[in-house]
């Protein structure tokens, strides 16, 4: 079974719905995507659309997750997407908390990312059709900001196919206009837009096994799941580091004892995460709780006078992904 | 003899009552508040915390998972330790502060309570404090209610999607009000200071040794109610670049927008950390860092470019720092 656009539309002429979900971090782009996809989608005469995220009172770097519903005729249904047809991942550092194929076998899949589609399946499991764009990247190149909002949106109209991509295009614009956005970066997104459109890359892949990510069945008395927010806003490890921005991670180093205690850091991180060994002169600072809670928000980093702390760049763990959910 | 550690210092090394794994944005200035208020309140009283709903209460206290204040477990001696935590809708947390303490003084009244008084502490968002709740916070000030209020100044109603709040600054972009509005925030330390407030300040933790002080002095304020409103820079809603938290809360007060003050009822006050006009930072090495103000003025390749046309509104912010802290001079001589 080929996961295409033939295969969706055939899906929605059998009565069925398509559901589509989204994963990424707050700022991250991923409500611009579903707001624009579901404004393109309202404007074919047939289709019913539904859509509304999951992200209330999300912060900065947290996970945020969206629904999209379509159907011919009415969408009746109004609860959260457990198992979709299309599943996006708007962010990879997403990806690394929360498990965005949860509840899928075979399935469209729109990854941001620079990886091949053969890459991203294996690296998360997936069997059915897997589009990759890497959207970032793109938005460096048009935008000068790693935004990847507007490359994943081309792609995804582009591989369900139920609008052209001139009426993907449209109701991007009309939405960035309704947003304010000026025109100069109007303009640019775009081209992005168009770019991304011959970018992405599409791959299909044999469901097996390895690539179920349904769950059991809950036991509807004994297991209560949950709620639906705060098992995104507290991911698979209940910590709080996936915040930070990927890529980087923040350190301390004092081979020589050089810290004097003047207690800055302390005071300055929001997580209160400094180490410190009380002392004569103040917080003796010996390091922090850096892999479980860090936000690298750098508040450190500006408040030490003796430049103790520094941003690295880190790989993206990916031992986070291929762990099962 | 050892030299005793400045507060801060001092401060820093207490058991803090608010703990890592909550979900603020990354930077958060309220998150730096509730770590000072935290330790400054780890003095052998028990304490209670009232929070109406803003940003540092969903963000907090997320059941079932997240819930980021406390001491950790403490045996029962150590009722000095022991942290409540009431939580209510938006503009409610300075009344049901004064609640709490209205029943402190009847349990002490009949001898039921042998321990210290507690400390009882409101945290507010400037809209619950300022907007809608303004009237309730006024009343309780003017009661004399003998709590510590802790006012997140970040011009915005956040937690809702950045709305227009009346603290804002004029021209900031807010989510209802595109481009900002021309008319100067209203004056909320000249609003509690003549509603009769004990102690009221206003002081960014970037100042950490002047932060310190103004906590501690605001915890132990036992005549009246003590009012801290804190600049809080809010990396989504003001949109400027991570590291940047602390250097915008002493931009804040050293460019004359949000100084820092302190007056107690009755004494001189004083207006601190901004220099004397001609030596003040202008305005807009404040506001090219924050993207809200972006259709005023931005940085290119490191120079500050006003938008033509934007000079006469720039000019006018300038206007408002220096008259603001004329007028902050005069609240203090009150
Ligand atoms: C009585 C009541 N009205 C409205 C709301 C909705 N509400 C929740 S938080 C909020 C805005 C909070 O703004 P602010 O106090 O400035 O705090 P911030 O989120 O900026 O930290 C609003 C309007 C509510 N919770 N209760
Ligand atoms: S970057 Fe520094 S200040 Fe910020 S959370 Fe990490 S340790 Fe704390
Ligand atoms: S800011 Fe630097 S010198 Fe000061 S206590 Fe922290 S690590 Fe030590
Ligand atoms: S939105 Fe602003 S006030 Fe709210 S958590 Fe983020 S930085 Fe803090």
């Amino acid at each position: 079974m080929t996961i295409d656009a033939q295969f969706l539309r055939q899906r929605l002429e059998s009565g069925a719905s398509v559901d589509v979900r989204g994963d990424g971090k707050a700022g991250g782009g991923l409500v611009l995507v579903m707001q624009s996809f579901g404004a393109a989608l309202a404007t074919h005469p047939e289709l019913d659309v539904q859509d509304w995220p999951l992200f209330s009172s999300a912060r900065k770097g947290a996970n945020v997750r969206a629904y999209l519903r379509l159907a011919r005729g009415e969408v009746l249904t109004a609860c959260q997407i457990t198992s979709p047809t299309v599943a996006v991942l708007m962010n990879e550092a997403a990806g690394e908390e929360v498990d965005f194929a949860e509840g899928t076998h075979e399935a469209l899949y729109v990854v941001n990312t620079p990886a091949s589609p053969e890459e991203a399946a294996q690296k998360y499991r997936l069997g059915g059709r897997v589009v990759t764009v890497s959207a970032d990247q793109l938005g460096q190149k048009y935008l000068g900001r790693p935004l990847g909002n507007v490359g994943v949106l081309a792609a995804l109209v582009h591989a369900t196919g139920f609008v052209s991509p001139d009426a993907g295009l449209e109701s991007l614009l009309h939405v960035m206009k309704k947003r304010r956005i000026p025109q100069r970066l109007v303009d640019q997104n775009a081209e992005l837009f168009r770019a991304a459109l011959t970018e992405s890359r599409v791959g299909d892949f044999p469901a097996d096994p390895s690539t179920d990510h349904r769950r059991p069945a809950a036991h509807p008395k004994t297991d209560v799941p949950a709620g639906a927010q705060s098992a995104l806003r507290t991911s698979r490890k209940n910590r709080t580091s996936g915040y930070g921005r990927p890529g980087v991670r923040v350190e301390f180093h004092d081979e020589t004892n050089r810290c004097n205690g003047c207690s800055l850091c302390v005071v300055a991180c929001p997580e209160g995460i400094i180490e410190f060994t009380p002392d004569p002169r103040g917080a003796l600072v010996t390091g922090a709780k850096f892999d479980d809670f860090c936000k690298v928000c750098r508040e450190c980093i500006a408040s030490c006078p003796l430049d103790l702390f520094h941003e690295v760049e880190t790989p993206m763990r990916r031992e986070g992904v291929l762990e099962s959910a | 003899m050892a030299r005793p550690l400045p507060t801060f210092k001092e401060h820093a090394l207490r058991e803090d009552a608010f703990v890592e794994g909550h979900a603020l944005c990354p930077g958060c200035m309220e998150a730096v508040t509730f770590h000072e208020v935290g330790r400054a309140t780890d003095n052998g009283k028990k304490t209670v915390l009232t929070l109406g709903t803003f940003c540092g209460e969903v963000s907090t206290l997320m059941y079932p998972n997240l819930i980021s204040w406390g001491r950790g477990p403490q045996s029962p001696e150590l009722f000095g330790k022991s942290l409540g935590v009431m939580h209510n809708v938006f503009e409610s947390s300075p009344t049901i502060a004064e609640a709490v303490r209205d029943v402190a003084t009847v349990l002490e009244g009949v001898g039921a309570w042998k321990a210290p008084s507690p400390n009882v502490v409101a945290l507010s968002g400037d809209g619950g404090a300022l907007a809608i709740g303004l009237r309730s916070l006024l009343h309780t000030i003017q009661r004399r209610a003998r709590i510590a209020i802790f006012v997140q100044m970040n011009e915005v109603f956040a937690n809702t999607g950045f709305q227009f709040s009346p603290t804002a600054l004029p021209f900031a972009d807010s989510s209802t009000a595109p481009g900002g509005l021309p008319e100067d925030p209203i004056d909320h330390v000249g609003l509690a200071i003549a509603a009769g407030a004990a102690f009221v300040a206003q002081g960014s933790p970037a100042f950490a040794p002047f932060f310190a002080e103004v906590a501690e002095e605001a915890i132990n304020t036992s005549n009246g109610t003590a009012v801290v409103f804190v600049p809080s820079p809010c990396i989504a809603g003001w949109k400027f670049e991570e590291g940047l938290t602390a250097e915008l809360g002493k931009l804040a007060s050293q460019t004359g927008l949000f100084p820092c003050f302190r007056k107690r009822a009755g004494e001189p006050g004083e207006v601190k950390h901004v220099p004397e006009k001609g030596k003040r930072p202008p305005v807009e090495q404040y506001l090219v860092k924050q993207r809200r103000f972006e259709h005023l003025a931005r940085l290119v390749d490191g120079e500050i470019r006003v938008t033509p046309g934007r000079e006469g509104d720039l000019a006018k912010l300038q206007s408002y720092a220096d008259r603001n802290v004329e007028r902050l001079k005069k609240w203090a001589a009150f």
